[in-house]
């Protein structure tokens, strides 16, 4: 094996470990709030419960991840950095918010409703911002010479294939949840 | 306000909200952990409710402090891939190694959280060290980036290249030690003072003699015996910095105390500013000979004043200002838990006057601008530079011009934070009330940690 596929091995072998944590994070947050209504039901109990303890690691991975990538292939930083500053910017304070607010939750009974929806609307937005990297990185919104790199937003957000990413990562993110969901379930809650 | 300017104000505003977090985040721990050890030796219950107080302050405190952290651990790629290229090159291990630290840190910090009722005594005061252990380390190894950026080492520039590359010579760059001993000095100094501004306050609210009086009372004299210790010896770490400043950096030191002419017998000004145009600080008070004694242990030490270097690579000379507010305070810091120590061990008075409780509220407060001001300092000081004398600030920064939405959005984020973190303290510990938490500990079959989940 060639370094460089070692090191790209080991950056999508994160990407991997982050897709599952991170997909049982957003979906947890996502059905959370589709059953909020329903007081009878277990199911925001259950999905409450998987937002908690992971969240550190989750957060801890974003920047592994981004690590690996300087590290390993530090003439990429430039570029990537570029274009991808707006949806990564957005990313981040998702995620900020979305973190704040579980931890704040634990202590504030009050804000368990907002975490709700707070959770619940970014754990749809961030896995539709996530994936979208790969639509920007390949097929062709960034534009200009090397050095001078820019993402062309307009062009990325209205394109069919941009939206065509953003749905299929929010549909495996709820959909993988539902499925990991009922193996779990019969753990005692609290 | 340019590219440059813009990016850099946009790094510095997530730098100086996540630095308060990080900061307690470091500093609380030791407090906690120096509260079960006076448990040990005393037997005394109040000493684990202020741990677990404590505890659950920094358990919010890391709510804002850790995601502001990966903001900061990725930001620093998406405005400054220049300086990340050359950091992913040559200095990317204490970025690798902190990922561990800060692994360990919540390993142990769920250890004495959720187990803590149910492990020995010795078992949660080494699950709590190694809570303290890891904030520390991590914060002594991000900080050895920015030392690395003062007194870069471990590799060279050949025709635009990276040659030579040493990560280790890099690790170990000549500022290493003093400026993370600093970091993490400045931190417990700040923890102490924080506790103590917060039980200050309390003493002050409460009537004195009662049940909640003595036990803050009892969280200020263990800060004001921690604050004394590690202000004092940030002074003498803060000392060898300057010393180190002289010989690493020395325009940085020049532009701090507002010198110009280079001379032996260099006076030290404390106060005023720094005048460009008539080459002097003004209304400043001057202490003659100081500076060139501090600066190498003699007054006939040489000082290089600013006019030895193109003014191109002049820091901004308000950092002078900035210099002497974090010296200031610090040493206001050791004055101060001096006073109340020899107050307190010395002429045995029971309880502190009025106006010494209101200084230790002032306190908490004016350690975090201490700090604030010293990494302001430390940054800007370094300008026109990301990597001293190697790499400028404009080759470092993004390409990418629209920053002015980006920077409100995140204004707007840390705004919602900052205040609902207050919130979140102020609502929780108003239901929650020491006697509540005092009471739990006296009963034997109550657990008292279990609210802080």
């Amino acid at each position: 094996m060639s370094d460089a596929l070692l090191a790209i091995t080991l950056v999508w072998g994160f990407i991997f470990l982050y897709a599952i944590m991170a997909s049982m994070d957003f979906g947890a947050g996502f059905w959370a709030m589709t059953y909020i209504k329903k007081e009878e039901t277990n199911a925001t109990k259950i999905a409450n419960s998987y937002l908690s303890p992971t969240w550190e690691v989750t957060n801890t991975f974003v920047v592994g991840l981004v690590i690996a990538i300087y590290s390993l292939f530090p003439g990429a930083v430039f570029p990537i950095g570029v274009a991808l500053i707006v949806p990564a910017s957005l990313i981040l304070v998702l995620l900020c918010i979305r973190s704040a607010f579980l931890v704040f939750s634990h202590s504030v009974d009050k804000y368990e409703k907002a975490l709700t929806y707070i959770s619940g609307v970014t754990g749809l937005i961030i896995p539709g911002l996530l994936i979208s990297v790969l639509p920007i990185t390949h097929l062709g919104f960034v534009e200009g010479m090397r050095g001078n790199e820019e993402l062309n937003l307009s062009k990325l957000f209205t394109s069919p294939n941009e939206y065509a990413f953003v749905g299929f990562g929010i549909m495996s993110t709820l959909f993988y949840h539902l499925c990991s969901c009922p193996i779990t379930q019969n753990k005692p809650m609290k | 306000m340019d590219h440059i300017q813009m990016a850099r104000a946009m790094f510095g505003t997530n730098m100086a909200v996540h630095i308060i977090f990080a900061t307690i985040g470091v500093g609380l721990p030791m407090m906690m952990l120096a509260a079960e050890l006076m448990y040990q030796r005393t037997k005394d219950l109040q000493y684990v409710v202020m741990a677990k107080r404590w505890t659950k302050t920094l358990g919010v405190l890391l709510g804002v402090g850790i995601p502001t952290g990966t903001i900061a651990g990725v930001q620093l790629s998406l405005l400054w891939p220049g300086f990340m290229e050359v950091i992913g090159r040559v200095m990317a291990l204490p970025f690798q190694i902190e990922i561990y630290a800060f692994m360990v840190e919540a390993l142990f910090m769920s250890i004495y959280v959720y187990a803590a009722e149910k492990i020995k005594p010795w078992a949660r005061i080494v699950s709590l060290f190694f809570v303290a252990f890891g904030a520390m380390a991590s914060a002594v190894l991000i900080s050895n980036v920015h030392a690395f950026e003062g007194t870069p080492a471990g590799f060279r520039f050949e025709n635009g290249e990276i040659v030579d590359v040493d990560p280790w010579a890099a690790f170990f760059n000549p500022s290493f030690l003093v400026t993370a001993g600093h970091t993490a000095l400045t931190a417990y100094t700040t923890g102490a003072f924080v506790v103590a501004a917060v039980a200050a306050y309390k003493m002050l609210k409460n009537k004195y003699g009662t049940a909640e009086f003595n036990f803050h009372q009892k969280a200020l004299r263990l800060s004001i015996v921690l604050g004394l210790v590690f202000s004092f010896l940030t002074a003498l770490n803060g000392h060898a910095t300057t010393q180190h400043l002289y010989r690493e950096q020395p325009e940085k030191l020049a532009a701090a105390e507002g010198l110009f002419e280079t001379q032996d017998h260099a006076g030290l000004t404390l106060f005023g500013y720094t005048d460009r145009e008539a080459q002097e600080v003004k209304y400043g008070i001057e202490f003659p000979w100081l500076l060139s004694f501090l600066s190498g242990n003699s007054f006939d030490t040489v000082v290089t004043g600013l006019n030895d270097f193109p003014e191109e690579y002049w820091p901004p000379l308000y950092v002078h200002i900035l210099f002497n507010a974090m010296v200031i305070i610090g040493s206001g810091l050791i004055a101060l838990a001096l006073f109340a120590l020899v107050w307190n061990k010395w002429l045995k008075k029971e309880t502190y006057p009025k106006w010494v409780l209101w200084l230790f509220v002032a306190s908490g407060p004016l350690s975090v601008i201490s700090i604030e001001c010293g990494w302001i300092f430390a940054c800007t000081g370094r300008q026109p530079w990301t990597i001293y004398r190697m790499l400028t600030t404009e080759d470092s920064v993004t390409s990418y011009e629209n920053l002015g939405f980006l920077f409100t959005m995140f204004i707007i984020v840390y705004i919602i934070l900052c205040v609902s973190v207050v919130f979140t303290l102020l609502y929780y510990f108003k239901r929650h009330s020491v006697m509540d938490d005092i009471y739990k500990a006296e009963q034997k079959d109550v657990r008292l940690f279990d609210s802080n989940s």
